[in-house]
């Protein structure tokens, strides 16, 4: 999921079973899991960031950070297998946006210390920098 | 004439807080405060100008939500309860202040306020102020539309369906309420991702708005900035937000709301005064905003002055005459520049304006007021207006944006609120799933199925995400998030399990009903969706096979399509999974049969080897095949050869499944023994599958004996079921003159052969028998279909025996070809050194083609020696030559063999009693397996 022009959100959630039969059809012992960002070129795709983590870990979450705008990423979970990896997963592909926005606030127009009744969810309350709507 | 325009556009949107339980449901007060601070001053003010027949021009946003709230009765009865008690509050605040000049002065202006909404509500609107705004809009100055059913944020959803869905059933309920269609939509927080458009234009939107830089940074770059439309390549105009307007309203360093002698929105008596005093007249339990505020802005500190209304007021047209000027300035600046007329876009949340900003309403008066007098530089416009004056110049594709923060989604997707999508996206599915399901529900299916759909919409509102990020009440959007999707599950088993609607249904009903009334879920599920939808009676039957038409690797995918498909005939429901290596569809309904086509991550033979590409093949037909199980009452497991083993014995050991497999041929079988670390492998995968198979199906008796042998498993276990044909799907017409030309000359007489090019098929057999064929016979082209690793070395062969010239290696042929081919040879040899079965023989003779075999496996029992075709001993090339030199012989006894081939293969093999005889199996199983799974 695409988070800002140069982040990107992913999310898996694998069962033990599926684990399970990675293992056994695999025919080989392994300890973890890799999750590995993939950028699509012109010649294939290219692995970018990978990180490892263990087998417990059949729900979770990641931010990739720092990618590059323009650019197609999908995601891999994979196993190290024979010295490369064999892909268990892959995620859709989303392309990064152009990186237009400035990554400005346009702060309080008033500041008012002091108590703040419960907004409104629509109130952009510029005090403490809620002006995300519309900034 | 003006030289532009410029467009204003109010966003109003509110969740739907609605409380069925709670009278005094503490966030009811956020719409209360909406309607007392903008909706209504909003309202009143553009009814003045009107009135005036001031030539004003305004787009206003109306949220369904909001709009079945301003509709809602219950509501609309509490409203008017919250008047009163701020109106008996002012009233003792009037009283309370005396003595104190300033403060007794706004005490009587907001009681003198309140009153006159207060009597306007009933007595103008009868309590509904959406006929106000609808009566406005029919003269065209005011221009109403509105965006997604709960307002949720687009480009984070999952599917395109409840995209759609959103989009669909927000349009729906502007046009149940108002009787046309809106031309445009707000997209919920400015919300686009490519591919939008298209879904917009599906559902015959006009026109939409993105912030500055989703227009900016779309390609090719706009000519004219944002300061003109610019149409998606599926036809949507896109009007982008000025920064300038913007800013001039938010800009802490220039933005008007900011200015000292405006009113303070965070002081307020509501949190001033004692609790003790203020609970005499609000039902809360807690502190609330009041809306009698006494306070002005006055600088950035703690230090606040009196409030002064009638100079805010001054302050406001100042405000407003400064916009305009600035307008003025922005518009000759542009249209001196760009060759279209220029138009600037201004959009705002139509809650700043009161609400937050309390003077807001007065500003917008006065610059409405100022544009339509001094109106020579430009005018007020709507985006209808401008695209029905001057249309869109130029096209473009737009990239993700939004008007968050940063200019993307990290406003809706960050650590305090990325925990909601994992459980939308499964909703949303489900939703999809049920919603194809059912295309025609019962009553009580529909309330269900309706109610999901609300359940999901209100969880999806984009308010939840933005609130808990801000951290702002974040406990009531987690309550509410998690309350519709705990709703959204029970209806799902409700559903699921064939429960009726109950008590639960009506208590969820009674929240949810009275936004969109009217909805038809089916509507936006795909029309063709799939067997995970379909609840059939029969215990449907998924078959796992690597190879599916029109991806045909052997006999396997002709046989697959052939049983699924008669079995779907005759009433019994099939899924197939299969591999997708080309540019099949990855779903599709043929023949009756719901085929999925998976196609493996990684390239087989560059990125991993066969046989790990076929243990990828088999993780994803197990992910898949879990949701089709689990979203169908019953099913038996299919399984065809080893290469879908993994995955068929994994699925059998996680559902309880009962497994049936047929073993179409052995590693062994196929390579003489087991010779390799790929061919063991492969030989443990099909001992592991015959094992856990709870019944097996051969194709023939040697394949039978072979299978029990080689896996030391009872032959009771193995029911022999053989290969069918279906004649319709064989029979073509002859190839005659040049088509016939591609192959033979006319003299020649053609030897065919089909089948792929592997040691098992002997066609080295074939070619060893032709040197003592050709002698006899000069004038025989033999001509070999199929492509296989042996194919060079049969060329090598034929040059070697120096028959090079009368042999064709045609390559792969198409189905079609294949038949014309069989339609037309005088002879078909099949000279196999192992064959199960054989279907390619079958299919020879269902073409009435004269037949030589080799004795072996099933091909032996097939044909039938001189009655319809004849046979020789495999392998041994003098007898192959033999029969072939008594054919070429002997027209008569070809046409005899041919005609009482296909005879035999119209009856004996029909797909219809071989079908039948698989069925018995499925039922047995499925008997048997009926009190086990009672029991789980």
């Amino acid at each position: 999921m695409v988070q800002t022009s140069t982040s990107l959100f992913v999310y898996w959630e694998i069962t033990q079973e599926f684990l399970d039969l990675a293992r056994a059809a695999l025919h080989e012992e392994f300890t973890g899991l890799w999750l590995r960002l993939m950028r699509e070129g012109e010649n294939g795709s290219e692995e970018v960031e990978s990180r490892f983590i263990t087998t417990h870990l059949t729900n979770g979450s990641h931010y990739f950070t720092g990618k590059k705008p323009y650019s197609v990423y999908f995601m891999e979970l994979a196993v190290a297998y024979h010295g490369s990896f064999f892909t268990l997963l892959r995620s859709v592909s989303a392309f990064l946006p152009p990186a237009g926005r400035v990554e400005e606030k346009i702060n309080s127009i008033t500041t008012s210390p002091g108590i703040t009744p419960p907004a409104l969810p629509f109130a952009y309350s510029p005090t403490n920098l809620q002006c995300t709507r519309g900034e | 004439m003006a030289k532009g325009h410029l467009n204003l556009v109010l966003h109003a949107h509110l969740p739907f807080v609605y409380s069925a339980r709670e009278e005094h449901h503490l966030e009811e007060r956020w719409f209360f405060e909406a309607m007392t601070d903008s909706y209504l001053p909003l309202l009143i003010m553009l009814e003045r100008l009107e009135q005036e027949k001031v030539p004003y021009a305004l787009t206003l946003s109306l949220s369904p939500t909001l709009l079945a709230m301003l509709e809602h009765p219950v509501l609309a009865r509490r409203y008017e309860d919250y008047l009163q008690r701020l109106i008996r509050l002012a009233e003792s605040e009037v009283s309370r202040t005396r003595g104190q000049e300033l403060f007794h002065r706004l005490a009587c202006y907001y009681r003198e306020r309140l009153c006159v909404l207060h009597q306007i509500y009933l007595e103008r609107y009868h309590s509904n102020i959406t006929a106000g705004f609808a009566s406005l809009a029919k003269n065209g100055k005011l221009e109403l539309i509105t965006t997604c059913a709960t307002h949720g944020y687009l480009p984070l959803m999952q599917t395109n369906e409840l995209v759609n869905a959103q989009i669909q059933v927000g349009l729906d309920a502007f046009a149940a309420r108002f009787g046309y269609s809106p031309r445009g939509i707000w997209l919920p927080e400015c919300g686009y991702f490519p591919g939008l458009d298209k879904i917009l234009a599906e559902n015959k939107v006009e026109f939409t708005f993105v912030d500055t830089h989703g227009l900016k940074n779309a390609w090719p770059p706009p000519q004219n900035n944002v300061y003109a439309p610019v149409r998606t390549p599926a036809g949507v105009a896109i009007f982008a937000r000025d920064p300038e307007t913007s800013s001039q309203v938010w800009s802490i360093q220039s933005g008007y709301p900011g200015n000292p002698d405006y009113r303070e929105y965070y002081r307020d008596i509501g949190f001033d005064l004692d609790e003790a005093y203020l609970q005499r007249f609000l039902p809360y339990p807690v502190r609330i905003g009041t809306g009698l505020k006494y306070w002005r802005v006055t600088g950035n500190n703690l230090s606040k002055e009196p409030y002064d209304p009638w100079l805010a007021l001054e302050r406001a047209q100042e405000h407003a005459g400064n916009f305009h000027f600035n307008r003025e300035r922005q518009i000759e600046y542009l249209a001196a520049r760009q060759a279209v007329i220029p138009v600037v876009t201004a959009p705002y949340d139509a809650e700043l304006f009161g609400h937050w900003w309390f003077e807001g309403p007065d500003f917008l008066e006065s610059l409405l007021r100022k544009a339509a007098e001094y109106s020579d530089v430009y005018t007020l416009s709507t985006p209808s207006r401008y695209l029905d004056a001057y249309g869109c110049q130029n096209t473009a594709e737009l990239f993700h944006s939004s008007w968050g923060e940063g200019g993307y989604s990290k406003v809706w997707l960050n650590p305090k609120n990325d925990w909601l999508y994992p459980r939308y996206h499964q909703a949303e599915k489900c939703l999809i799933r049920h919603a194809a399901a059912l295309p025609k529900p019962d009553a009580e299916k529909k309330l269900l199925l309706n109610q999901m759909t609300r359940e999901l919409f209100l969880a999806q509102s984009s308010d939840w995400a933005f609130m808990l990020n801000a951290g702002t009440t974040h406990q009531y959007a987690t309550q509410r998030v998690l309350a519709h999707l705990e709703n959204f599950s029970r209806l799902d088993t409700m559903i699921s399990n064939g429960q009726n609607c109950g008590a639960e249904l009506t208590a969820m009903e009674i929240t949810g009903s009275d936004l969109f009334p009217v909805l038809k879920p089916q509507s936006f599920a795909p029309e063709q969706f799939s067997v995970l939808t379909c609840r059939e009676a029969e215990p449907t039957v998924l078959m796992l096979s690597w190879e599916y038409p029109p991806e045909i690797m052997g006999g396997l995918a002709r046989h697959v399509e052939d049983l699924s498909q008669t079995l779907a005939k005759q009433g019994q429901p099939v899924a197939v999974l299969t591999s997708r290596t080309g540019t099949t569809a990855p779903y599709e309904q043929s023949g009756g049969v719901y085929v999925y086509r998976l196609a493996p991550y990684q390239k087989a033979g560059e990125e991993i080897d066969f046989y790990d590409w076929v243990m990828q093949l088999n993780l994803l037909f197990f992910n898949l095949a879990q949701q089709i199980v689990s979203a169908n009452n019953t099913m038996i497991l299919h399984a065809h050869d080893w290469l879908v083993g993994a995955s068929a014995l994994e699925l059998k050991r996680y559902l309880q499944l009962p497994l049936v497999v047929t073993i179409h041929s052995t590693e062994f079988g196929r390579n003489g023994g087991l010779f390799t670390d790929l061919q063991r492998k492969i030989h443990a995968q099909e001992q592991k599958l015959a094992e856990g198979a709870d019944q097996l199906i051969c194709c023939s008796n040697f394949m039978a004996h072979e299978v029990s042998r080689l896996f030391s498993v009872p032959l009771s276990k193995i029911s022999v079921i053989q290969n069918g044909v279906m004649p319709e799907k064989v029979v073509a017409r002859r190839l005659q003159g040049e088509e016939r030309r591609k192959y033979a000359d006319d003299k020649e007489a053609i030897i065919y052969f089909v089948g792929r090019l592997v040691r098992e098929k002997g066609v080295e057999v074939l070619m060893r028998a032709l040197i003592s064929v050709l002698p006899v016979f000069p004038n025989t082209k033999t001509v070999i279909s199929g492509k296989g690793p042996m194919l060079e070395l049969l060329r090598r062969l034929a040059t070697e025996h120096d028959v090079a010239d009368k042999v064709l290696f045609t390559g792969f042929v198409t189905d079609e070809e294949r038949n014309r081919l069989l339609a037309t040879a005088d002879i078909t040899v099949l000279p196999s050194l192992y064959e199960p079965f054989g279907i390619v023989a079958l299919e020879a003779m269902a073409a009435a083609a004269p037949l030589i075999v080799s004795d072996v496996g099933g091909l032996g029992e097939v044909v039938r020696h001189g009655s319809d075709g004849l046979k020789f001993p495999p392998g041994n090339h003098l007898a192959l030559s033999a029969a072939i030199n008594t054919l070429l012989a002997d027209p008569l006894l070809r046409e005899r063999l041919g005609r009482q081939g296909k005879e035999r293969a119209d009856t004996a093999y029909s797909w219809q009693a071989l079908a039948k005889q698989t069925n018995q199996i499925y039922k047995q199983l499925w008997e048997e397996a009926q009190p086990a799974l009672k029991a789980e």
